[in-house]
């Protein structure tokens, strides 16, 4: 991702991430299969996109959804923005 | 005879998928519609060289072809004046005109509508060629190969073929979710009552426009969504925006997801409701 990184807490992260997606699809967010693929509950490729937009509108930094792509769950999606720098551990 | 279903279609420097997507539609080609069932209305969104009517008498059409006054980089303007032309009790909104109809989609659509009072006919997405086309230009794919591909099918011959040479879009069969239909059906007071596409849309080809007016289609109060099986629309690769190289395709639809979020409070999500499944060759309906 690009831009001026905003300090963001891991654990905020996922929460956001885990109240996005059930925002969008009817599961249930306690417990959420945090470590599970994305598809593996409906979530497709497009709505990880559509995320990723989302995530840029509330965090004000850019990102590519691709990285998304690499590792495609909540925890991964954490730790690779870990690494990016965008999120605090 | 008074038209039974309006096509409403919106083109932008498209001389070259023009004429097959209206031979597509045409009597001749299509199934069960002979002159005048189907009213076609294109309306071109500022190209340098815009279609003209006499150019397509040939097809036998109901044809109607406008050039919008004040094109924008977003078709919905274009496309809501379109609507506002259509004569038909029945309504389809292509907002990509460079999209060819299978044989029996009209006939399809028609039915299904039939079989409910607040329909939302929604048909499949398809792309021409070996991939969907934010991938397959990767692979060399352009309209020359596309050319050759509707030449080696003969096309128009039989338009069913076009699913041999074609890619769906639809993710998780018939009733896995849904973006968007490229070519979805209402009635003339379900659009009314709709309000048409949003003019809050103003990306380049519309960004989310048509998302949106089908999310808000299938959200209309009692409205049934009708899914049809057996029949497409077939997107001719164009360089259009959403149908560009992978990343231009995500890049669109990123942006688009931030729009619908600022407009909309809410995120962009997918039509989930299995709605019901309309067989266009044995004319059943699942229900389930």
């Amino acid at each position: 991702m690009t831009g001026e990184a905003a300090s963001i807490e891991a654990s905020a992260m996922k929460d956001w991430i885990v109240n996005y997606i059930t925002s969008v699809l009817d599961i249930p967010a306690d417990p959420f299969p945090l470590a599970d693929p994305f598809d593996s509950y409906g979530f497709d490729s497009a709505e990880l996109v559509i995320m990723a937009g989302v995530m840029e509108e509330d965090f004000g930094v850019e990102i590519d959804p691709r990285l998304l792509f690499e590792t495609p769950s909540v925890d991964g999606v954490v730790e690779t923005f870990q690494k990016a720098g965008l999120v605090t551990a | 005879m008074n038209p039974e279903v309006s096509v409403v279609l919106v083109c932008y420097e498209m001389n070259r998928e023009i004429p097959r997507t209206l031979r597509s539609l045409a009597p001749a080609y299509q199934r069960d519609c002979p002159t005048g069932r189907i009213q076609v209305i294109l309306i071109d969104n500022g190209s340098a060289e815009p279609p003209r009517r006499e150019e397509f008498e040939y097809l036998g059409l109901d044809l109607t072809v406008q050039s919008w006054p004040e094109p924008t980089r977003s078709p919905v303007a274009a496309l809501n004046h379109g609507l506002s032309l259509a004569a038909a009790p029945l309504i389809g909104a292509w907002i990509d005109g460079a999209r060819m109809a299978s044989p029996g989609l009209i006939d399809a659509c028609i039915r299904a509508a039939r079989l409910h009072p607040r329909p939302v006919v929604s048909t499949p997405n398809y792309h021409l060629g070996p991939a969907l086309q934010y991938f397959s230009p990767d692979s060399g794919y352009d309209q020359t190969e596309e050319d050759r591909l509707l030449e080696s099918i003969g096309w128009p011959e039989d338009g069913y073929r076009l699913f041999e040479i074609s890619t769906s879009d639809m993710r998780g069969g018939d009733r896995g979710p849904l973006l968007e239909s490229n070519a979805f059906f209402m009635t003339r007071e379900m659009w009314d009552e709709h309000g048409g596409f949003d003019p809050a849309f103003t990306g380049p080809g519309g960004g989310i426009a048509n998302p949106d007016a089908f999310i808000r289609a299938c959200e209309l109060p009692g409205a049934q969504l009708i899914r049809v099986r057996g029949e497409a629309t077939f997107h001719q690769y164009h360089g259009g925006v959403s149908t560009s190289p992978r990343y231009g395709a995500e890049t669109v639809l990123k942006r688009g997801g931030k729009e619908y979020f600022r407009l909309r409070r809410k995120p962009l999500g997918l039509v989930r409701t299995p709605g019901w499944l309309f067989d266009s060759v044995t004319g059943t309906v699942d229900k389930d």
